[in-house]
């Protein structure tokens, strides 16, 4: 064991965080001498990240790698960063016009975002439990304050009062998860977790057992997946929309690459026990998230459904455990959030009349009126429906074929059914939109320049993912293969 | 990327080569989503250019590939891997190749003219960006066809050419009769396209690789005489692709239907360009069908046939453009008797000067029709503007069409010194050479009546007296400088077109045979093609190619005597046909006798299928089957109460029993 921690290696292994943070702390000075907060402001946060953005690519390029004891910084760890931070660009360019309509001001909701997306880098490159634990809640806490956003609107309140209360409630899990493993362990870090149990190898206790099991459960809660899907419908419909947007892509993201990670440091000699309980979950989950999504009347409470239903799809992935079904899940997270971040500004684009409730009626007739809006969303749907051309059918065929090379017959079969029940509620939107004639009383929607661009950049990323999937693939395998274990 | 060694050499000089695909491509996305209200002009010139660079550039490659040595002229450009799934690797891979290069020059630079004379003939159309949306689409996709370097590539080519067509047959989709020409021509394809796709997956099974670089070498290399069934199974079924796709019989009926396209579109994609892709496809797939003698025997068969039959069809037909439709069909079947004799690189010539001189008549029947539909119009007359038995005379009225058509026309019948005389008797010779007597005889026959309905056509258009009326009479007037200087280019390359495609026995080079070499030189080394290597007599060639000449003027000469008369001697025009002149005027009722055998039983059934099957069988299950699933969405709804406390209680029996099943359930 390393005991003597090399401060520059910490900075080093840490090093994207960091830039982003002071990048973030930078901004909120220069607000304050920025005559009006508006355009200037989300258009310098844009560049800055998408600038932070390129240096990563260029630290990853020049296969930059530090191992320490507490934090990695890998190509898996570059991968994540890399999301994160464009998800994050996204936001800041698809926002625009939902906060000048709210009258939220967005400097600080800027910098919750900033400090989120900080602890899921922490989280994917942290080495230890604890490290992982830290970075998690920094994120959660963030997302707690995100969610209750619109303070005079009690079902924000309450979607926020909720997440941070369950939310509470599966960290203390996972918090007794981490003490009883370091109880018996004597360790929290991922590789000497590993080796002790290489080392006691059929022998694991109750206790170890337990242990397991809660971290497990601290994860399903992120996932969003049944049953412990409760809070993210509330929470979800009471956030802002674009918030919404930014807590189906990072978080979910984040715990499905610390998951990944921790099942192939920590645990790649008790995985297969793991398989019999992911794979009940999954299945419920596929199941809730697709059955309740065909019932809802509100478009954002849907999306919000579909997302617990793609986590279904993702576990499934995990439960194959194998370096294909690992890419698959990165490339999924890829695709999946850009296009529901393109889909949730739609929604609160064409969500003009009464806030809140985003009934499919308000996209009758969209097409003939704003026909290139239309021609997005429909993109989205399609996408998220897992249709060709769309990057949405290649990375769902991904995963469907590594559970059928992985002989999961049941799994896929099943993946197949509910992804095609999904295809109702999705198409249901490019019915009202194509279909259904326009209102007579019409109000005009208002966008802006930033939206556009945001819009167009997720359509190309959905479709250069859709044209060219193998090269993807081969990135993301590369991401999941050269995790640093202990050099 | 992945390389096959001795084939190729450096890939990453040529990457440029995606700018000639993707140019036209840029044109689509700019005039559909930018240009909405662009004037015409800049729409039309805009559409023009990208097509006119990517010509340019097409050119460039063919230099750069002409200072390579002659055994590297191969080059394998793989931009992208698209899909990747066990053995079956599909890239985003080009090929530039003499074939491919011979191709893309004739596809640009066809395309590019047409697009300039469109500017004229669709102007003041609602439609007119529309148009050129469509016109740029199909020129990214026919690149792609000739361009793409395996199967999979070729076929979303062919596939994106054959909407195009749909897309462009159907333009004026607001008349029915040309909205189901269009779906008629789209589900003819179909068939063919089946065939295609059976053939392909045939041979992935076979071979486990579809890119044509490694496909060819490996069929060469691993060549044994069992295999000669699974080829000629595989080579007939992707003839049956060409059969669709170029034409011939028994799918040759929905081409004449597809002239209710704009007159630029059946010159460009229904006589230049996508109706050569069968003949490229075989030519492309040359060691495939020379390693199966029965292929070629039945490709060669078909072709001849469906020369002779097309042509006997357009001796008595009235407009203008089917004339000119049925003339490609019979044209199309000399192709495909060349590459069926082995003669490939003989067929390739002929699509290429086949593409100057019906392009060029083409268009001048577009002028025809512009200045027909103009003079009607204004005399307010409604005769049919297509319908050669309303013209007549135009000879001194719209001199410039009138000198182009002939032109045209002379090479298409095959006199000595215009292109089409050089390619199609060849084609004649290697017919005759490798053995196939009967056939050439079937060949040189339809050469006579080519002759014959052509100069009918030429006749009746623009010599005698005009008989669309008085009034309409003065109307007439030539069309704008856009049409008719495409038209005296067209002409133009209809007579020195040919002289790249000079025979031997002629004195010439035969450039294009000699080019395209590369591509052929595994295919002349078989016993299928050994008549390549014998020698024949000079005397007989001369001999039979003054033969063709010979029944070529005797069947201008009949035209001129039943159709080059005083306006009260040509009773054929108002009499009621008899006899052999009545089948051949309902074109042997062929379309009747598909739609009484085939059309109607499907129709029937599926009238049946979708009543008694699928209304009550099928919707009855899918909908009990909604019902139900909508129902547990209902129930499952419940759970969430919106209650905090039922969410942590559910959420604590998930824990027990995720615990629970961890210590307990192994």
């Amino acid at each position: 064991m390393n005991s003597t921690i090399d401060i520059l290696d910490q900075v080093n292994a840490n090093l994207p965080t960091i830039i982003l943070l002071s990048f973030a702390l930078l901004m909120l000075l220069i607000d304050l001498f920025l005559p009006k907060r508006n355009h200037l402001f989300r258009s310098l946060l844009a560049i800055g990240s998408l600038c932070i953005v390129y240096l990563v690519v260029k630290l990853l390029l020049q296969e930059k790698t530090v191992y320490t004891y507490f934090f990695s910084l890998d190509s898996f760890s570059y991968f994540f960063h890399i999301l994160f931070i464009t998800v994050l660009v996204f936001t800041f360019l698809l926002s625009g016009p939902y906060f000048e309509r709210t009258k939220i001001k967005f400097p600080e909701t800027s910098l919750l975002l900033f400090f989120s997306t900080a602890g899921a880098m922490i989280m994917i490159s942290a080495n230890d439990l604890i490290v992982m634990f830290l970075g998690l809640e920094l994120m959660s806490i963030c997302l707690y304050v995100l969610a209750g956003m619109l303070r005079k609107r009690v079902q924000s309140n309450e979607g926020a009062l909720k997440y941070f209360l369950l939310g509470a409630f599966s960290s203390g899990f996972l918090l007794y998860g981490i003490t009883l493993f370091y109880g018996i362990t004597g360790s929290t870090n991922y590789s000497e977790v590993n080796q002790w149990i290489s080392q006691t190898s059929n022998k694991l206790s109750l206790t170890f057992w337990i242990g397991a099991g809660l971290i497990l459960i601290g994860f399903f809660f992120k996932f969003a997946s049944v049953p412990f899907h409760f809070w993210s419908p509330d929470a979800y419909e009471g956030a802002p929309t674009p918030i919404t947007a930014f807590f189906s892509a990072t978080p979910k993201a984040a715990a499905f690459g610390t998951f990944i990670k921790i099942l192939i440091v920590a645990f790649p000699l008790v995985v297969s026990d793991f398989e019999l309980i992911l794979k009940i979950i999954a299945i419920a989950t596929m199941g809730i998230g697709n059955f309740v999504a065909l019932q809802q009347k509100s478009v954002k409470r849907m999306l919000a459904y579909s997302s617990i239903s793609h986590a279904g799809y993702l576990m499934v992935a995990l439960v194959v455990k194998s370096n294909l079904g690992y890419s698959s899940i990165l490339l999924y997270l890829i695709v999946y959030s850009v296009t529901n971040l393109g889909a949730f500004t739609i929604a609160y684009l064409v969500n003009r009349k009464n806030e809140g409730s985003y009934s499919y009626e308000d996209y009758n007739g969209l097409a003939t009126k704003y026909p290139v809006l239309a021609m997005f969303m429909a993109l989205f749907m399609i996408s998220l429906a897992g249709i060709p051309p769309t990057g949405g059918f290649f990375v769902k065929y991904y995963i469907f074929y590594s559970a059928l090379k992985a002989d999961q017959l049941l799994l896929a079969i099943l993946m197949a059914l509910f992804s095609a029940i999904s295809v109702y509620y999705y198409l249901k939107v490019i019915v009202h939109m194509y279909m259904k004639p326009l209102p007579d009383s019409y109000e005009t929607i208002k966008s802006d320049t930033h939206v556009t661009m945001g819009l167009i950049f997720s359509s190309l990323i959905i479709i250069i993912i859709g044209v060219a999937p193998s090269f993807w693939l081969t990135l993301t395998n590369r991401s999941v293969s050269n995790i640093l274990i202990n050099p | 990327m992945k390389l096959t060694p001795d084939l190729l050499h450096s890939t990453h000089d040529w990457n440029w080569l995606i700018l000639i695909p993707l140019l036209p491509l840029f044109g689509v996305v700019l005039n559909t989503f930018i240009f909405r209200k662009a004037p015409e002009k800049f729409i039309g010139w805009f559409s023009s250019s990208t097509v006119l660079i990517s010509f340019i550039l097409s050119v460039l490659a063919f230099f750069q590939l002409k200072s390579l040595p002659i055994q590297n002229r191969s080059i394998d450009v793989t931009f992208l891997t698209w899909i990747q799934v066990g053995n079956l690797s599909i890239d985003w891979a080009v090929l530039l190749d003499p074939l491919s290069v011979v191709m893309m020059l004739i596809v640009t630079g066809v395309g590019g003219v047409i697009h300039i004379y469109s500017i004229g003939y669709m102007h003041g159309d609602p439609g007119f960006r529309k148009f050129f949306i469509f016109l740029n689409l199909f020129i990214f996709f026919m690149l792609w066809l000739v361009m793409g370097n395996s199967y999979p590539i070729l076929f979303i080519g062919w596939e994106g050419v054959g909407l195009c067509s749909y897309l462009l047959i159907g333009f004026w989709y607001k008349d029915m009769a040309k909205a189901s020409a269009g779906k008629k021509a789209f589900i003819v394809n179909r068939i063919g396209d089946w065939g295609f796709l059976l053939g392909m997956i045939l041979l992935f099974v076979n071979f486990e690789t579809l890119k044509f670089t490694e496909l060819f070498s490996k069929v060469n290399t691993t060549y044994t005489p069992e295999i000669t069934p699974t080829l000629t199974l595989i080579t007939l079924l992707l003839f049956v692709g060409a059969t669709g796709k170029s034409a011939q019989i028994p799918l040759y009926i929905w081409l004449p239907d597809a002239m209710a396209g704009p007159t630029p579109v059946s010159a460009l994609i229904h006589a230049a360009t996508m109706v050569t892709a069968g003949v490229y496809m075989v030519a492309r797939s040359n060691l495939l069908f020379s390693l199966s003698p029965i292929s070629m025997e039945v490709v060669a068969t078909i072709g001849a046939l469906t020369a002779l039959f097309a042509a006997t069809i357009g001796v008595r037909q009235w407009d203008i453009k089917k004339i000119l439709a049925y003339s490609t069909v019979s044209q199309l079947g000399f192709m495909f008797l060349g590459v069926g004799v082995g003669a490939y690189e003989t067929g390739i010539a002929h699509v290429m000067t086949h593409a100057f001189f019906k392009a060029c008549l083409f268009l001048g029947s577009g002028a025809v029709i512009h200045s027909m539909e103009h003079a009607f119009h204004k005399a307010h007359v409604h005769y049919d503007p297509q319908d050669i038995r309303y013209m007549g005379g135009l000879r001194s009225k719209i001199p410039i069409t009138y000198w182009t058509f002939l032109i045209a026309t002379i090479a298409i019948a095959g006199i000595p010194g215009f292109s089409g005389f050089f390619s199609k008797d060849e084609i004649l010779w290697k017919t005759f050479a490798s053995g196939h007597i009967f056939l050439w005889v079937v060949a040189t026959i339809t050469a006579g009546i080519t002759a014959f309905y052509m100069f009918r056509l030429v006749y009746l258009t623009f010599f005698g007296n005009f008989r669309g009326g008085v009034e309409s009479e003065g109307h007439i007037q030539e069309v704008t400088p856009y049409m008719t200087f495409i038209l005296i280019l067209l002409a133009v390359l209809s007579v020195i077109g040919g002289y790249l495609a000079v025979p031997h026995a002629l004195g010439g080079h035969f450039l294009i045979g000699e080019w395209l070499q590369p591509v052929l030189q595994d295919s002349r080394k078989l016993p299928s093609l050994a008549y390549y290597q014998e020698h024949h007599s000079l005397m007989l060639e001369f001999g039979l190619m003054g033969l063709s000449v010979i029944i070529a003027i005797l069947g201008i000469y009949l035209a001129s005597k039943y159709f080059n008369q005083k306006p009260q001697e040509l009773t054929v025009l108002t009499q009621k046909p008899k006899g052999i002149m009545k089948i051949l005027e309902n074109k042997y009722w062929i379309d009747e006798l598909y739609e009484f055998t085939i059309v109607q039983p499907i129709y029937k059934f599926s009238i049946f299928a979708w009543k008694v099957f699928d209304a009550t069988g099928i919707d009855g299950f899918i909908n009990s089957i909604g019902s139900l699933v909508v129902k547990i969405g209902e129930h499952l709804r419940k759970l969430q109460t919106g209650y905090l406390s039922n969410y942590a209680l559910l959420m604590s029996i998930g824990i027990l029993f995720t615990i629970a099943w961890l210590v307990f359930g192994k």
